[in-house]
């Protein structure tokens, strides 16, 4: 009866799945240490990696198109920077925010203006942008830190109705992003452009504008993670958020989105989201060196690969019969 | 002559997912002698040069190489026994050397090492020994394609050569050099190197031919000398014999509304002069709710001309006029917004989105139109538009949601044709609309397309399935090597009036 009801909201395996591993990892998170199950604790375990997570809904977008964004986790760090340095010349809080949000759109907008003028695959320019962008933080700050003022730290404390703001914000940006993905015009045509570029270009989808959107929403949600994380840790420095965008496509691969494209899970993000800040949490009591938390993120990325793998009907499907 | 056969296939039977390609066809092919294999699109006569040089394997029959059963496991593995193909349009390695590019799979090797010299000085001698200008170092990438072909002739003369078939070689060639070409034939006959060709072009059959087998449908119809026949031998044979009461079906049916010299219908298309990749100067108008066919072999143009049209392409010369107004369309969308709307050819590689539902497929097109002024699609009216619009077909599935990859090629195709209708277009390109359709389901396209003319929407319609070109189109345009040859219709529209112009050049 109710599994009835849940497949009909979209419910599948990869959810059950998904499911069965948070609460595995809850029980093992509880033998480690008594205070893991406490609800505040655990609430501001997952706030921690909202900013992941919010970045790797929007990233959806993207890899939903059937490319890759590799530059998200720069972005993010680039605005935090930017609205660190913006607030200590004394701009005022909303100037510095919709700064950061510009910058956001404009450092997304500057990977399709690359992907265009190089003629180049968005993983190629994106991983130059990684760089670059990271590159850029690094000469804006130098060695230092950059404090921002009080008025703007502290966002991932505040509550509202039982959730921390940024968990808020995710949680929305989860239902819209469905949403779009079922109901608008440009979340299907991105779908429609991941799942065969030709025959949506032939069907009257705009396929470099439609993807363009794409980056640039990306974009958009690296600058919202940029100016959370500033909030939440008070100071920017160049070294933050390094390896985000590993997290956040972890996320977005084991949710079932298809990284061929086509094929998008916006529950199964949102879902992956909380194993996997759930499970880095764990580590993290247990005292597992980063170099391990690095390596089991590798291997779980893996796993969903090999999940996907199994797939072989998709295989099929792909199989072009041409004579 | 009573020398063994250097290639003699018996009983060949060739089948993809239990639909014959071949019923089983015997061949010969003696050495110093030229071959010739000719047929209609689909009679299978590239699939029976491929089972012979081991690109595929037959489900039934035997083929035996100078008296020996012989068995390919791979197109290098036929090479390498002495038997190759050469291809309408190779595909080199472009950053290799022309001299890699002929030891592909087997180096000259010394002390494990590759002979690099050897490997020069060998290339040097076949390149001289069939006339091609190159050096054996350049990069394969510049090769214009008539030496690409010769490469990979290069390539087979690199092994002991007993057997080579030119697989439509000749259609994207200059006469200069299809020449230059024939030229090689001949020497190679000298040789006795046992020769295949298959050709659309009959003046090039009878020009090289020794012996000529004519396939239809998969199956061997009319074998012998050449000088047994003659060109209009030759095309009934490639047509069928049943030509006669079939052009009398499709003459004593009156297609779609379009009568001529009763009403004039109005103008909604003209095409003037357009030229591009594989067409030149090519003319035509099509008036509303007309049925005009263009008929023609694979490679005459014809799917390259309906792309130009519909603004998939871009022509390098002439102009489409759209209800008496030129138009430049640089994407399909646009066509669409100006009424025009193709629906191309290969259905799984340019037309659907395999793993998504029936239900977006065939919105896709109309999206923008059925959204809110926040581009949000009402669930509900999304599902009224795609049950109507499958509905129009008696599209066998399990529901709209059924992922559109799941469902047999008729089925598919049915889905394509109801989301370009869904955009209510004024012009229906339409390239090869029943390809690998079942019966029932071709019966059914016919039936609509007809009443879409009836409505009045303007059709041109690429087919090769000539009872079908004939059946249902109000007059035909036949294409060959890139230009329209001429115009049938009424009485002169039969298949081998078809057939005619389609192998003239």
């Amino acid at each position: 009866m109710s599994k009835f009801s849940l497949s009909r909201l979209g419910w599948n395996g990869t959810h059950s799945l998904i499911t069965a591993l948070i609460f595995l990892t809850l029980v093992i998170g509880s033998r480690v240490s008594d205070r893991f199950l406490d609800r505040v604790y655990l609430l501001e375990s997952v706030t921690l990696f909202a900013e992941v997570g919010i970045v790797a809904l929007v990233l959806n977008f993207v890899i939903a198109s059937g490319v890759i964004d590799l530059s998200v986790g720069s972005i993010t760090v680039l605005v935090a920077c930017l609205y660190a340095k913006l607030s200590a010349a004394g701009q005022s809080l909303p100037v510095c925010l919709l700064a950061a949000i510009g910058a956001g759109a404009a450092l997304g907008w500057t990977n399709v203006l690359l992907v265009k003028l190089l003629n180049a695959p968005a993983f190629l320019v994106t991983v130059a942008t990684l760089a670059l962008y990271r590159g850029i933080a690094q000469v804006l700050m130098g060695p230092q830190s950059v404090e921002i003022p009080e008025s703007w730290v502290g966002i991932d404390t505040q509550t509202f109705v039982g959730l921390t703001i940024p968990l808020w914000i995710l949680f929305l940006l989860a239902i819209l992003i469905g949403l779009v993905f079922d109901r608008h015009v440009f979340g299907r045509e991105t779908l429609a452009i991941g799942s065969n570029e030709e025959a949506a270009r032939n069907a009257g989808v705009n396929v470099s504008r439609t993807r363009a959107i794409a980056f640039v929403l990306a974009g958009v949600a690296s600058a919202v993670a940029g100016v959370l994380m500033v909030s939440r840790l008070g100071l920017a420095r160049h070294e933050f958020s390094r390896g985000i965008e590993l997290d956040a496509i972890t996320m977005v691969v084991v949710g079932g989105t298809s990284i061929r494209g086509g094929k998008v899970d916006v529950l199964g993000t949102v879902l992956a989201f909380l194993l996997i800040s759930l499970v880095r949490t764990v580590m993290g009591i247990a005292n597992l060196p980063a170099e391990y938390q690095f390596s089991f993120m590798g291997l779980l990325l893996i796993a969903a690969v090999a999940a996907i793998g199994i797939q072989p009907r998709k295989l099929l499907l792909r199989f072009r019969t041409r004579s | 002559m009573n020398t063994v056969p250097v290639i003699d296939a018996r009983g060949i039977s060739l089948e993809f997912n239990g639909v014959a390609a071949l019923k089983g066809v015997s061949i010969q092919l003696q050495a110093g002698r030229v071959h010739a294999l000719v047929g209609e699109n689909g009679a299978g006569k590239s699939s029976l040069a491929k089972v012979i040089s081991g690109l595929y394997r037959p489900t039934r029959g035997e083929l035996t190489l100078l008296g020996r059963q012989v068995q390919f496991a791979s197109p290098l593995k036929a090479r390498q026994a002495g038997v190759s193909l050469i291809h309408q349009e190779p595909t080199p390695f472009p950053d290799l050397s022309l001299a890699e590019n002929i030891f592909a799979g087997s180096v000259p090797r010394r002390l494990g090492l590759v002979d690099r010299k050897a490997m020069l000085e060998r290339a040097g001698e076949i390149f001289a020994e069939i006339g091609l200008q190159r050096s054996p170092t350049e990069l394969a990438a510049s090769l214009p394609i008539a030496d690409q072909q010769l490469l990979e002739l290069a390539a087979a003369m690199a092994q002991e050569l007993k057997v080579v078939i030119f697989d439509e070689t000749t259609a994207p060639l200059t006469p200069n050099e299809v020449d230059r070409l024939f030229g090689i034939i001949d020497r190679l006959k000298e040789r006795g190197v046992a020769i295949g060709i298959v050709s659309h072009h009959l003046h090039e059959v009878f020009r090289v031919a020794d012996e000529v087998s004519v396939l239809r449908d998969g199956a061997l119809v009319s074998s012998g000398p050449i000088g047994n026949y003659d060109r209009d031998s030759l095309i009934r044979a490639m047509v069928g014999r049943d030509v006669k009461s079939n052009s009398h079906q499709s003459s004593s049916h009156q297609p779609s509304s379009y009568h001529p010299g009763q009403v004039q219908r109005e103008v909604v298309l003209r095409v003037e002069g357009l030229s591009g990749k594989n067409f030149a100067d090519c003319s035509l108008v099509l008036h509303a709710g007309e049925i005009v066919g263009i008929g023609g072999l694979v490679g005459a143009g014809r799917t390259e001309l309906l792309r130009a049209i519909a603004g998939l392409d871009k022509p390098v010369a002439g102009s489409v006029e759209l209800g008496g107004e030129k138009v430049k369309f640089s994407s399909p969308r646009e066509a669409a917004q100006s009424g025009l709307v193709m629906v191309p050819e290969d259905r799984r590689h340019d037309a659907l989105l395999l793993e998504r539902p029936i239900r977006e497929n065939v919105v896709l097109p109309i999206l923008r139109r059925l959204a809110n002024r926040f581009g949000f699609i009402s669930r509900k009216v999304e599902v009224e538009m795609a049950e109507r619009e499958t509905g129009r077909f008696s599209t066998k599935m399990a529901g709209i949601d059924q992922p559109v990859g799941e469902l047999s090629g008729g089925n598919q195709q049915k889905v394509v044709l109801a989301s370009r209708i869904a955009v209510g277009p004024k012009i229906l390109l339409l390239d090869e609309p029943t390809r690998g359709v079942d019966v029932g389901a071709k019966q059914e396209i016919h039936d609509h397309i007809r009443s879409l003319a009836q409505e009045g929407v303007a059709i041109l319609m690429v087919s090769s399935d000539l009872p079908e070109l004939l059946a249902i189109s109000d007059r035909v345009l036949v294409m060959a090597a890139g230009t329209i040859q001429g115009e049938l219709s009424g009485e002169r529209a039969t298949e081998e009036g078809v057939m005619s112009l389609a192998v003239a050049r």
